[in-house]
């Protein structure tokens, strides 16, 4: 449902990003309204993920701003961007192989028991979504020893199941 | 470099070779002088083993701190001796052993908070931000040390008694070796179970982890990259002080120029030898401990071995342990890496 007399949940207002050499954002803007499900659509190379990363905090505009509910918000860090709310699944996977798939999922968001991180907690949550929705995970395994393809890609529900 | 790429032999030819070596040497030794292989000895050698190890307990775990959070980390030596240095020097300034603590470990903290800046906001390679650091602290504390103390050597300076713990240290051979020591090592025994502790079971070593591993990564999960590496390095600065206090308020209560004498690169044999693992680094300092306490065992033993020869025995395996004879080792993916975004 879209009510379009009400205000954007997010506008992004005449974003310009160059790279040495190019102009991956040539004054883009968009509105997104609640409950609005948006897609970008481009070829390679035509800017969306840049534009995102921009959203996410991970490059900065040179020049545009985001409006956040009516605010304008300057979003240096991934870390401000989660706390305002904005979550991202990225293109390239953003997982560390030497990491266990719990420790990759709790990492940024931990759970503790006094002083020290609450892995089993963790493990056993993960163990129930992934028998909730299907999935084979192992939560205690290091990425590295999964195979790719077969039980990774339920991780990239990451950004949403936490 | 893999040796075993190199030559066609299997890693554990090396160990073996060593471990063949040493028989044979224990076996002329033996044979030189029989009481050497007597009991009292061999606990006396444990004991000094346990001690010369603690400086690369604390160096190693310097690199642990450092190397984990992807920051290449060759100056402990340097952060040592600059701490040895100040050790001695607020000693003499305060007459108090604590507050001497307390400037090595601020001078080890103060060098690494140095490395971090090269480093980390400067980006300077890490390799050529490490030996600034080695060869500052070398020209600093001879400076310093010849300003301040060369014609001055009636300083009434001391070093930590050795405190045998109640009970425990009347244990039959384990007494000796192990709960009869000066403070710094036995906090040196301990230290590595917290390290361990810390780096697989809490919030800070977990993201110590993922930044040394995929910084990136580590970012978009929200973690702020260059505080957790700035914090790390500067602790690590802060327990490499700790192994330069051991040469000032452990070991002798003065201060020499280049007293350190390789340590620091010793101890980054161990972490590596430990596969950049507390426990594993604890490991290789104790094994480089005893192949420090062996020549002097030797030497009181009365045994005329060439000392000099077998002193190089630290250092030898040194060199076989970074030429990854030992296993291979996996350094974090992401060390001495510069983190930059646009
Ligand atoms: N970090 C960077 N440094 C330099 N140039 C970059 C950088 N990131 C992106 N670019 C350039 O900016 C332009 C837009 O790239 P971007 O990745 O945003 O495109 P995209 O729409 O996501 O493409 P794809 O569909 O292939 O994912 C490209 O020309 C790319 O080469
Ligand atoms: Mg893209």
């Amino acid at each position: 449902m879209i009510d379009a007399s009400a205000h954007p949940l997010l506008q992004l207002r005449g974003i310009t990003k160059r790279f040495p050499g190019v102009i991956a954002n040539d004054n883009v803007s968009l509105d997104l309204f609640s409950g609005e499900i948006l897609a970008l659509l481009g070829e390679n190379g035509a800017g969306k993920t840049t534009l995102m990363n921009i959203l996410y905090g991970l490059y900065m505009a040179d020049e545009g701003e985001a409006v956040l509910k009516g605010v304008p918000v300057r979003i240096h860090n991934p870390r401000q961007a989660i706390d305002l709310g904005i979550a991202m699944v990225h293109q390239h996977f953003m997982l560390i192989p030497t990491l266990t798939v719990a420790e990759n999922i709790i990492l940024g968001d931990e759970r503790t028991r006094g002083p020290l991180l609450d892995i089993q907690g963790a493990e056993q949550e993960i163990s129930e979504l992934a028998r909730q929705y299907g999935l084979q995970i192992d939560p205690h395994a290091r990425l590295q020893d999964l195979q790719s393809g077969g039980d990774w890609p339920g991780l990239r529900a990451r950004g949403s199941a936490f | 470099m893999r040796v075993r790429e190199l030559t066609g032999l299997r890693p554990w030819i090396f160990p073996l070779c060593l471990l063949l070596g040493s028989l044979f040497f224990g076996a002329v030794a033996a044979y030189k002088a029989p009481n050497l292989f007597s009991g009292p000895v061999i606990v006396a050698m444990l004991a000094v083993s346990v001690s010369r190890a603690t400086p690369l307990v604390y160096g190693s775990l310097s690199g642990i701190f450092c190397e984990r959070s992807g920051v290449t980390q060759i100056a402990i030596e340097g952060m040592m001796l600059t701490a040895a240095f100040f050790a001695f020097a607020v000693q003499v300034a305060t007459h108090n052993i604590f507050i001497a603590l307390g400037g090595a470990m601020l001078a080890g903290a103060l060098m690494g908070a140095f490395h971090a800046v090269l480093s980390i906001t400067f980006q300077v390679n890490q390799i050529i931000s490490g030996t600034v650091v080695n060869i500052l602290s070398i020209g600093l504390t001879g400076y310093l040390n010849r300003q301040l103390f060369l014609f001055d050597q009636a300083i009434d300076v001391t070093v930590f008694p050795q405190l045998p713990v109640p009970v425990l240290a009347d244990l039959p051979w384990l007494g000796r070796i192990l709960f009869s020591h000066q403070p710094l090592t036995y906090v040196a025994l301990l230290l590595p179970l917290m390290a361990h502790v810390w780096l697989f079971h809490t919030t800070w070593g977990l993201r110590t982890r993922a930044v040394g591993e995929h910084p990136l990564a580590a970012d978009t999960a929200g973690i702020n990259v260059y505080s957790i590496r700035y914090l790390n390095v500067i602790v690590g600065g802060a327990l490499a002080g700790l192994g330069g206090a051991y040469f000032t308020l452990e070991s002798i209560p003065t201060f020499q120029p280049l007293m350190t004498n390789g340590r620091g690169f010793i101890a980054l044999a161990a972490m590596i030898f430990g596969k950049w693992t507390p426990l594993g680094a604890w490991g290789g300092a104790l094994l480089f401990g005893v192949a420090e306490a062996l020549p002097v065992t030797l030497q009181i033993q009365g045994v005329t071995v060439n000392y000099f020869l077998v002193g190089l025995l630290p250092y030898v395996l040194t060199i076989i342990v970074l030429a990854g004879a030992v296993g291979r080792a996996s350094p974090p993916a992401a060390i001495g890496l510069p983190y930059d975004r646009r």
